[in-house]
């Protein structure tokens, strides 16, 4: 690894943590909710939603997050955890032309919808969005329609061309 | 003489960066409005995404000047 991108890595390292922990802290107080940086705790979690009836992926995390994160040092990530189970994984990156902040991979616990991760993970990307000068979300490849209106419940407009959501900042 | 101020958001953003606090509570009412929370339903097994024919997380073609997301950025104007 080359020391640019082992410098890239640390700063934008800063500003994700800095992101996360302003946004948890705007959250109300005793929500159960903790946002982290995916880590390998997250990853050996994830690997238990493969046995749920309820899951519709098969994303492989362990093996995707570590191509991701070695490809994209300015990305986003948050593991949300809801107490001690993992709410949610998300990871994404900044657009080609640093313009837009996307959303490229976001799965829910299948087996625990006590919290609503999606808004969450907006707003969290939101704020890294702003620290990088980003002004627009995206969100990339709903997996079904109804994932898709879900979105767009919460001001995201599809473009069916490149198949994603958007929303200016 | 007045100025026309067409997007008082970019105005905003050129005139004085607000802290990142600022940046979090705004993203907060935003997205996390419990009107909205509290009147809707995440979908059974949430998901977005896409990945390679391999199951790669990686899309190694939308990360050029001739790729997707150039392609996109004409696209959010339509």
């Amino acid at each position: 690894m080359l020391a640019t991108h082992i410098d890239a890595e640390k700063r934008y390292d800063i500003i994700r943590k800095t992101a996360l922990r302003v946004t948890e802290n705007q959250l109300t107080a005793n929500t159960g909710l903790n946002f982290k940086l995916i880590d390998q705790e997250a990853l050996q979690a994830s690997q238990k939603w493969a046995l749920s009836q309820k899951r519709l992926v098969n994303w492989d995390w362990l093996n995707g997050y570590g191509d991701f994160k070695y490809r994209y040092p300015k990305r986003f990530e948050l593991a949300l955890w809801l107490k001690n189970s993992l709410a949610s994984l998300t990871l994404g990156r900044p657009t080609y032309q640093g313009t837009g902040l996307r959303l490229d991979f976001i799965e829910g616990n299948p087996d625990n919808r006590e919290v609503k991760v999606f808004p969450i993970t907006m707003a969290a990307m939101a704020t890294y969005a702003e620290a990088l000068g980003a002004t627009q979300l995206r969100v990339m490849n709903p997996i079904n329609d109804d994932v898709k209106h879900y979105y767009e419940k919460f001001g995201l407009t599809y473009v069916a061309k490149g198949d994603y959501l958007y929303t200016r900042l | 003489m007045t100025k026309d101020i067409k997007n008082l958001s970019e105005q905003r953003n050129k005139s004085k960066p607000r802290s990142l606090e600022d940046a979090a509570k705004a993203a907060v009412r935003r997205f996390c409005d419990p009107d909205i929370l509290n009147s809707t339903e995440e979908p059974e097994g949430l998901a977005s995404g896409k990945t390679t024919a391999t199951g790669s997380f990686v899309h190694a073609d939308e990360d050029t000047p001739d790729g997707k997301d150039t392609e996109d950025e004409k696209n959010k104007t339509k």
